[in-house]
C-alpha cells in the first residue's frame, strides 16, 4: 500500500512543474468533476482537474449506494431494471404516469396491477398492498468509481491533466471578479476558468476577495442511511434482480446474488450537517443512528420480510450535497466570472452528472446550451436567500426525503416558510389565503371561503394528480369574478427593475426584440432574445421617464435577468443603471370588468378607454398614497391594472381599495386562478411554457418582434422566419375528460398526432369558460416543420396517466364569451 | 440448591456494593432551595481524592447588592490556602460593592449572608479581628478610591481578589516582634485556584483564576441545549496567558519561565491565590518560608511569576440560560462541557442521556427493531434518573461513564470508588460540582433594574 502511494506520489511530482496554466481547471474528482473534465476535454481545452484526495481514496470514500456493486476495478454496468412500486392511489397515478411518458421514449417498460403476479416474479416481497408495479428494464446499476476514473481516462487521453492529493487553497480573482488563477497545494495554475465540482464541499474554497470569503451556492449537504448486509436467504435474487423503489414507504432496496442494500428516506432521518466552527471547517462525519433510521428500517421489513433475517450488517451514513428545489445547479456563478459550479446533486448524481456535463462544457464553450432548456438546473435561478445557511438547514432535509418523490409544478414544501412576505400578508391570510412559495415568496394561490383564524395557511404537498383538487370551487368562484366583476390578485413576487440611464433607450432596444421606444407612458410587451433567438426572458417595459423605464419580468428570473442585463450592459458599456426593485413594491392586480370603475373611484381619475387605454402606465395617487404605478396590463389577458405600490403604504392603498371594492363585489383571487384564466387565453409563461429553448416564432409571438431595428438574436429570427419551424405551441381543448374522476392533467403529458407522440404538454388548467380541460403544448415535426396543415389535419389525443383523451388545437387565442358587460377586445396574446 | 443460594448471595452482594457506592457519591452532596430572583435551586457534590480534601466551596449572599456569590476553590500543595479562601475571599467581595448597586447601609462586616460552605466558616478569634480590620481598611479603601466605587463589577471583583491575596500574603510576614505565624505561613505556601460566578439580577460575573471552570446550559429554540463556556482555564494550553507571561518576565528567562508546561516547571496554574513561592523575592522566602520547609523554586529571577487578578467574564442572563455548573477540573478531565450539559439538561427533564445504540454481533435485522422498540419503552419506564442531586448526576457520570447503562456504570464506579482517598489522587483529582439552577419566570419576566 505504501509503495503504491509513493507511485501516484511520483506521478503527480512529474507534473507539478510542468503545467502552470490551463483553459479550465476543475476542482473535484467525483462524478460531476471527471464529468466536465472529460467532456471539455473532448472539446479541445486545457483542461487540469485537481482532487484533494487520490481517486484511489476517493474510490474508498465515496462507496455511496451502487458503488458496493463491483469490486473490480473495470468499469461495471448492469442492466438489472428498477422496479417502482405504489401502494396509494396518488403514486399509482404517478405510476400511470410514468408509464405514458416512457412509452414515449420507447423504453419497455411494463405495468403490473396483479399482486400475484408480482409475488411470483419478486417472491421474497410482501406484495398485498401493492396497487401498482412499473417495471423499467433499461435502469442501470453501475460502479461510480470505476466510472470517475474511466472518465478520468478519457479525459486525459485528450489531454486533460489530473492532479490527485492537490486540494485547492485558494481561487484568485482580479479586476472586474474575473478569475485568473487557482493556487493548489503543489503550486499556482493560472487559469481563467475554474470549475467547482467538489460536491458537498463546493462553494468552500477560499476566494478572499469576496465579502463571504467564499461563493456562495444554494446547496447544501445532509446525510442519507443505508444498510449494507448480507444477501437474502432465497435463491431467487440474482444480479439480475430489480432495484426496488417503494414510493409510499419511501425505501429503496437493491438485492444482488452476495449483499441486500437498503435505503429509507424517511425525512426524521436525514440530519443536515454541521460545520464545528467558522464557515470554512470541514464538515462533521455524523455517526450512524439507528434510532433515527428505524422508521426506514420498519417499511423495508414489511416490505420485505425476509430482510429481518439477515445479519444487521452495516449502517452507513452517506454525505450528499442538496438544494432547496431539488435540481442540481449547474453555471457560471455571478459573483465571481469565470468562476463555473457543478454542484448540488441532490443524490442523483449518477444520472445527471453526465448530461450535466455535457451542458456545462456547452455554456462554457458557446454560451448558450443547444442540448437542453438550463433554467431549471441554472445558478440564476437562484437568489441571495437560496444561500443563505439557515434556509438551507431547514430545507435540505426535506428535499433528501424526496430523493424518490416525482415533484410536479405544483409541489410545495413545508420546511423553510414565510419569508418573504408581502405588507399586507397577515390581511390576505385573515381573508383565507391559503400560501404557496416562490423564489422564498408566499404568495396566496387560492382563498378558503370560511377560514378559520388558526388554520395552516401554508400550502404543502401537491395538488391530487386524479378528480378534483380541493382548490376547485374556490378558484371557480375566483375565477367567476375575475371574469365578470373584480378580483384583488397579490402580484408582489414578479421581478421589477428600474431601469435609467442616458443610453436606455438604445440598450434596451438592442436587448429586446419589440421595439420599446414608444412615447412616455407606454407599456410594451416584448422577449429578450440570445444570440440563437431563444427567449432570456419575457417582460412588459413601461416607459416612465424619457430614460426611465420600469420592467416586470417572470418572478423566477430576479436574478438572471439581472445578470443578463448586466453583462450586457458592460459589453455594450452602456451607460444605464439597472436596479432591481422587486422587494420595494407591493403589486396588486384589479381584475376584470368592473376594475374600470373601481380605479376611478379610488384614483378620482377616469379610466375610461380613451383615457387609460390598455398598455399604458402611469404614476398615480390613491387616497393618500403617492408614487403608485398603474399599469394596465393584468397579465392574464383580462380588463385591469396592475398597480405598483410603494411597501410603506401599501396597507393603507389595500384598505382603501377593499373598502372601494365592496360596490363592485370585488373578491380576492390567487395566482392558480391566474393561471386559469391565461391558459385558457392560451397565454404563455416563461419558465413553465417557454425557455431559452423557443423563439418567438414557435410560440407564436413573431407580431411583437420588430424587425426593423437591430436586436440580439435578429439573424436567428430572421433565418427561422425564413426555414419555417420544427416545433410550435398550441393550446389543447380535452373533450371527454371527466373532471371528477379521470386523472387530471399536470404539464409534461404526451401529445399525440394519429397515435404517434408529437409534442408535450407545458402547463394545464382547466377552462372554466370554455367547460373542459386546457393545457398548453408544444407540437414538433423535427424533419419536415409544422405547418398550418400538419396543426389542423389528423387526429390529436393526449395520454394523461395512460388514458387518452381526444384534443382540438388552438393555434391563436380562443374568443371567450361574456355574461356581462364589456368585452375585452383589445386582447391577443398569440397570433 | 447450593447454586440458588450462590445466586442469592451474589444478587446481594452485587447490590450492597451498589448502595455502597451509590452513598459514597452521596456523602457530600447538597442541594438548596434558593429562589430568590434568577436563582431557583442550587445542587453541589464532592468527591475527594486527596486526604485531606483539598477542593472547597462556598456560597454566600451580599445584603447590600442582593448579589449571590458562588464559588469553587482547588487547592493545591495542601488545603490550608483553598480552605481560607473559600470563607475569607467573601467578606472582601462584599465590601467591593459598587455605589450605585448598595442598597440600605450596612457596615463591611455584616452584609454577608451564608448560603453554604464545605468548609467551616468559623475563625479563631485571633483571626478574626485581624481579618476585621484587614476588611474595613480595604472597604475604606474601595470607597474612596473613585475609579473603583463607581467603576464596573469587573474592576471591583479584580481588586477583591488582589487585595484578599495580597493580605494574606502579609499575614504570613513576621509581626512587629519579628513572630511569624506559622498557620498564615501555611496558608500562603500553599495555594489555590477559583473560580467564582457573582449573580445580580440577570447579571451574571465569572471571576475565574487558575484551571476550574463555569459553563452555562443555553437550550436552543429547537429543544436541544448547547455549552456556553464562562471562563477560560489559564495553562499552558491557553496560548494567551502563555503569551502574557513569556511578555512580563526579560528574555533571558524564556527557557525556564515555562518548562515541561509548567510555571518554573513546577506550577500547573498560571493563575492562583497563595502560593507566594512564585512571588515574594528570593530574600523574603529566605526568611519565613525555608526554615518552615519550604524551599524556593529554582530560577527565581524577576518575582512575581503568579498573578492573582482573574479574568472576568459578563454574560446578561435570558431566558434560554437555564442553568451554570461551576466544577473543578477533576470534573472537566473526565468529561466536556457538552457532556456536562447534556447530562444536566437531561436530568431537569427526568431522563437519562443514552448513548447510540450499536447492535451486537450476531443480531438480525429483526432483532435490531425489536432491540430498538425495547429501548424506546426503556427510556419511558427508567426515567427517573438514579439521584436527584443534580451534581452527583455528573460525578456519577464522570466516573462511571455516559455509556453502556447501568450495569456497565455501576461497575467502572464501584471499581474506582474503592481506591482510598489519599491513594486515589493517583487516578484522579478532587471533583467540585456546583450546579446553580436558574429561574426560567423571573428571566423571562420584564427588567425593571437599572443598567
Amino acid at each position: 500500500m505504501i509503495g503504491h502511494r509513493l507511485a501516484v506520489w511520483r506521478w503527480n511530482r512529474s507534473y507539478t512543474t510542468a503545467v502552470a496554466n490551463a483553459d479550465v481547471v476543475v476542482c473535484g474528482g467525483g462524478i460531476s468533476g471527471t464529468s466536465i473534465a472529460y467532456h471539455l476535454a473532448k472539446r479541445g481545452k486545457k483542461v487540469a482537474l485537481v482532487e484533494k484526495d487520490s481517486l484511489q481514496v476517493i474510490a474508498q470514500a465515496s462507496l455511496d449506494l451502487y458503488s458496493h456493486l463491483a469490486k473490480t476495478c473495470k468499469f461495471r454496468y448492469v442492466k438489472c431494471g428498477r422496479t417502482y412500486l405504489a401502494s396509494s392511489m396518488a403514486n399509482e397515478i404517478l405510476l400511470r404516469r410514468m408509464y405514458s411518458r416512457g412509452v414515449v421514449h420507447n423504453d419497455k417498460v411494463e405495468l403490473l396491477d396483479c399482486q400475484s403476479e408480482m409475488l411470483e416474479r419478486w417472491p421474497f416481497l410482501q406484495t398485498e398492498d401493492v396497487q401498482l408495479a412499473l417495471y423499467s428494464p433499461e435502469d442501470v446499476a453501475l460502479d461510480p468509481v470505476a466510472l470517475c476514473q474511466h472518465l478520468a481516462l478519457i479525459a486525459k487521453d485528450h489531454g486533460a491533466l489530473i492532479y490527485e492529493s492537490n486540494p485547492v487553497l485558494e481561487v484568485h480573482i482580479g479586476d472586474e471578479k474575473q478569475v485568473y488563477g487557482v493556487s493548489t497545494k503543489m503550486g499556482f495554475i493560472e487559469t481563467s476558468h475554474f470549475v467547482d465540482a467538489a460536491g458537498i464541499w463546493a462553494g468552500s474554497h477560499l476566494v478572499k476577495a469576496l465579502p463571504h470569503q467564499h461563493i456562495q451556492t444554494a446547496a447544501y449537504p445532509c446525510t442519507y442511511s443505508y444498510i449494507h448486509t448480507s444477501k437474502l436467504p432465497t435463491g431467487s435474487v440474482s444480479d439480475m434482480t430489480p432495484i426496488f423503489n417503494d414510493l409510499d414507504g419511501n425505501i429503496m432496496l437493491r438485492t444482488t446474488s452476495f449483499k441486500t442494500l437498503c435505503a429509507g428516506f424517511a425525512e426524521e432521518s436525514v440530519r443536515p450537517l454541521a460545520r464545528q466552527t467558522g464557515s470554512a471547517a470541514p464538515w462533521q462525519h455524523p455517526e450512524p443512528d439507528w434510532n433515527i433510521f428505524d422508521p426506514n428500517l420498519e417499511k423495508l421489513i414489511s416490505r420485505c420480510p425476509m430482510l429481518g433475517d439477515c445479519n444487521h450488517g452495516d449502517l452507513i451514513v452517506g454525505m450528499e450535497a442538496y438544494t432547496p428545489d431539488k435540481l442540481p445547479t449547474i453555471g457560471e456563478s455571478s459573483q465571481a466570472k469565470g468562476y463555473w459550479v457543478m454542484c448540488g446533486m441532490n443524490g442523483q448524481g449518477l444520472s445527471l452528472a453526465g448530461g450535466l456535463g455535457k451542458i456545462l462544457g456547452e455554456l462554457m464553450c458557446e454560451s448558450q446550451s443547444s442540448t437542453a432548456d438550463v433554467a431549471r438546473v441554472d445558478v440564476g435561478r437562484f437568489i441571495d436567500l437560496h444561500a443563505n445557511n439557515q434556509y438551507l438547514i431547514g430545507r435540505t432535509p426535506e428535499v433528501a426525503a424526496l430523493t424518490y418523490s416525482n415533484l410536479y409544478h405544483s409541489h410545495q414544501c413545508h420546511t423553510a416558510r414565510n419569508l418573504r412576505m408581502a405588507p399586507i400578508y397577515h390581511q390576505l391570510r385573515d381573508a383565507g389565503a391559503i400560501f404557496g412559495e416562490i423564489m422564498g415568496y408566499e404568495r396566496p394561490l387560492w382563498f378558503e371561503k370560511t377560514p378559520k383564524s388558526e388554520r395552516n395557511a401554508l400550502m404543502s404537498g401537491q395538488d391530487s394528480l386524479v378528480g378534483k383538487p380541493e382548490w376547485f370551487e374556490r378558484v371557480a368562484s375566483e375565477y367567476e369574478a375575475c371574469r365578470e366583476r373584480v378580483g384583488l390578485m397579490d402580484m408582489s413576487s414578479f421581478s421589477k427593475y428600474d431601469i435609467t440611464g442616458e443610453d436606455a433607450v438604445e440598450y434596451l432596444q438592442f436587448l429586446c426584440s419589440a421595439n420599446v421606444d414608444e412615447p412616455i407612458g407606454t407599456t410594451v410587451y416584448t422577449g429578450m432574445q440570445h444570440q440563437k433567438g431563444g427567449y432570456v426572458t419575457d417582460c412588459t417595459l413601461s416607459r416612465l421617464g424619457d430614460k426611465k423605464f420600469f420592467m416586470v419580468a417572470p418572478t423566477i428570473q430576479q436574478e438572471r435577468v439581472l445578470v443578463w442585463m448586466k453583462k450586457w450592459q458592460s459589453i455594450l458599456k452602456a451607460r444605464v443603471h439597472v436596479q432591481d426593485v422587486t422587494g420595494a413594491y407591493t403589486a396588486l392586480d384589479l381584475i376584470g370588468p368592473s376594475s374600470r370603475y373601481l380605479m376611478g373611484d379610488i384614483t378620482g381619475l377616469s379610466m375610461s378607454s380613451n383615457d387609460f387605454p390598455t398598455f399604458r402606465c402611469q404614476e398615480i395617487n390613491i387616497g393618500m398614497a403617492t408614487g403608485i404605478r398603474a399599469i394596465s396590463v393584468t397579465h392574464c389577458g383580462e380588463l385591469g391594472w396592475v398597480i405598483y405600490i410603494p411597501n410603506e403604504v401599501a396597507q393603507n392603498v389595500y384598505e382603501k381599495i377593499l373598502e372601494a371594492g365592496k360596490e363592485y363585489s370585488l373578491q380576492h383571487a390567487g395566482y392558480y386562478t391566474l393561471r386559469q384564466l391565461r391558459i385558457e387565453k392560451f397565454y404563455v409563461y416563461w419558465g413553465q411554457d417557454i425557455n431559452a429553448t423557443v423563439t418567438p416564432v414557435e410560440c407564436g409571438r413573431l407580431f411583437r418582434v420588430d424587425f426593423k431595428k437591430d436586436f440580439i438574436g435578429k439573424k436567428a429570427l430572421e433565418e427561422q422566419v425564413e426555414r419555417g419551424v420544427n416545433k410550435r405551441f398550441v393550446q389543447l381543448l380535452v373533450d371527454g375528460h371527466d373532471k371528477e374522476t379521470d386523472p387530471w392533467p399536470q404539464g409534461g403529458e404526451t401529445i399525440l398526432k394519429d397515435g404517434r407522440p408529437v409534442g408535450l404538454t407545458t402547463s394545464a388548467a382547466y377552462g372554466f369558460t370554455l367547460g373542459c380541460q386546457v393545457c398548453i403544448g408544444y407540437v414538433e415535426n423535427k424533419e419536415f416543420g409544422v405547418s398550418p396543415e400538419f396543426v389542423s389535419s389528423g387526429h390529436f389525443e393526449i395520454d394523461i396517466a395512460g388514458k387518452r383523451f381526444t384534443c382540438r388545437l388552438n393555434v391563436h387565442s380562443p374568443s371567450l364569451p361574456m355574461i356581462s358587460s364589456e368585452h375585452p377586445l383589445h386582447y391577443r396574446p398569440t397570433q | 440448591m447450593l447454586k440458588r443460594k450462590f445466586f442469592h448471595e451474589f444478587r446481594r452482594h452485587n447490590r450492597s456494593s451498589r448502595w455502597n457506592a451509590d452513598a459514597h457519591l452521596r456523602a457530600h452532596e447538597r442541594s438548596a432551595n434558593v429562589e430568590d430572583d434568577a436563582i431557583m435551586r442550587v445542587d453541589t457534590c464532592q468527591l475527594a481524592a486527596n486526604n485531606p480534601i483539598e477542593d472547597f466551596y462556598s456560597a454566600a449572599k451580599c445584603i447590600s447588592s442582593r448579589a449571590f456569590l458562588f464559588g469553587v476553590f482547588d487547592g493545591h500543595g495542601g488545603q490550608q490556602c483553598s480552605r481560607h479562601i473559600s470563607t475569607n475571599l467573601y467578606p472582601y467581595l462584599c465590601a467591593s460593592v459598587l455605589k450605585k448597586h448598595e442598597i440600605g447601609n450596612y457596615p463591611p462586616d455584616q452584609r454577608l449572608e451564608w448560603l453554604f460552605s464545605s468548609s467551616d466558616g468559623h475563625l479563631p478569634n485571633a483571626f478574626k479581628s485581624r481579618e476585621t480590620r484587614n476588611i474595613a481598611a480595604y472597604h475604606k479603601e474601595f470607597k474612596k478610591n473613585p475609579n473603583t466605587y463607581t467603576g464596573t463589577v469587573r474592576e471591583a471583583l479584580k481588586l477583591a481578589f488582589e487585595t484578599c491575596d495580597k493580605d494574606l500574603g502579609d499575614n504570613a510576614l513576621p509581626n512587629a516582634k519579628g513572630v511569624i505565624d506559622r498557620h498564615a505561613a501555611m496558608v500562603a505556601a500553599s495555594g489555590s485556584c477559583c473560580t467564582l460566578a457573582h449573580i445580580r439580577s440577570r447579571h451574571l460575573h465569572v471571576a475565574n483564576l487558575g484551571d476550574a471552570a463555569a459553563v452555562l446550559g443555553v437550550v436552543n429554540p429547537n429543544g436541544s441545549v448547547t455549552a456556553r463556556q464562562l471562563s477560560r482555564a489559564h495553562c499552558v494550553d491557553n496560548a494567551d496567558e502563555v503569551q502574557r507571561i513569556r511578555i512580563a518576565h526579560p528574555a533571558s528567562e524564556s527557557q525556564t519561565v515555562l518548562r515541561g508546561g509548567r510555571l518554573l516547571g513546577e506550577l500547573f496554574p498560571l493563575r492562583a491565590f497563595g502560593d507566594v513561592r512564585y512571588k515574594w523575592p528570593l530574600d523574603l522566602q529566605k526568611v519565613v518560608l525555608e526554615p518552615l520547609g519550604h524551599p524556593p523554586p529554582q530560577h527565581l529571577y524577576t518575582p512575581p511569576y503568579l498573578s492573582t487578578s482573574p479574568e472576568v467574564f459578563y454574560h446578561k442572563l435570558t431566558p434560554n440560560d437555564r442553568f451554570l455548573v461551576l466544577a473543578t477540573d477533576g470534573l472537566w478531565e473526565w468529561l466536556d462541557p457538552d457532556t456536562v450539559v447534556r447530562l444536566v439538561h437531561d436530568h431537569t427533564l427526568g431522563t437519562i442521556t443514552q448513548q447510540a445504540y450499536v447492535p451486537k454481533s450476531g443480531t438480525t435485522l429483526q432483532q435490531v427493531r425489536e432491540q430498538l422498540k425495547e429501548r424506546a419503552r426503556g427510556e419511558q419506564k427508567t426515567k427517573k434518573p438514579i439521584d436527584e442531586n443534580c451534581a452527583t448526576h455528573i460525578i456519577r457520570h464522570a466516573l462511571g461513564g455516559v455509556s453502556g447503562g447501568a450495569t456497565k456504570q455501576y461497575e467502572r464506579l464501584i471499581d474506582i470508588l474503592q481506591v482510598p482517598p489519599g491513594r486515589a489522587r493517583n487516578y484522579r483529582d478532587d471533583i467540585t460540582v456546583i450546579v446553580i439552577h436558574f429561574n426560567e419566570t423571573f428571566l423571562d419576566g420584564h427588567e425593571e433594574d437599572e443598567e
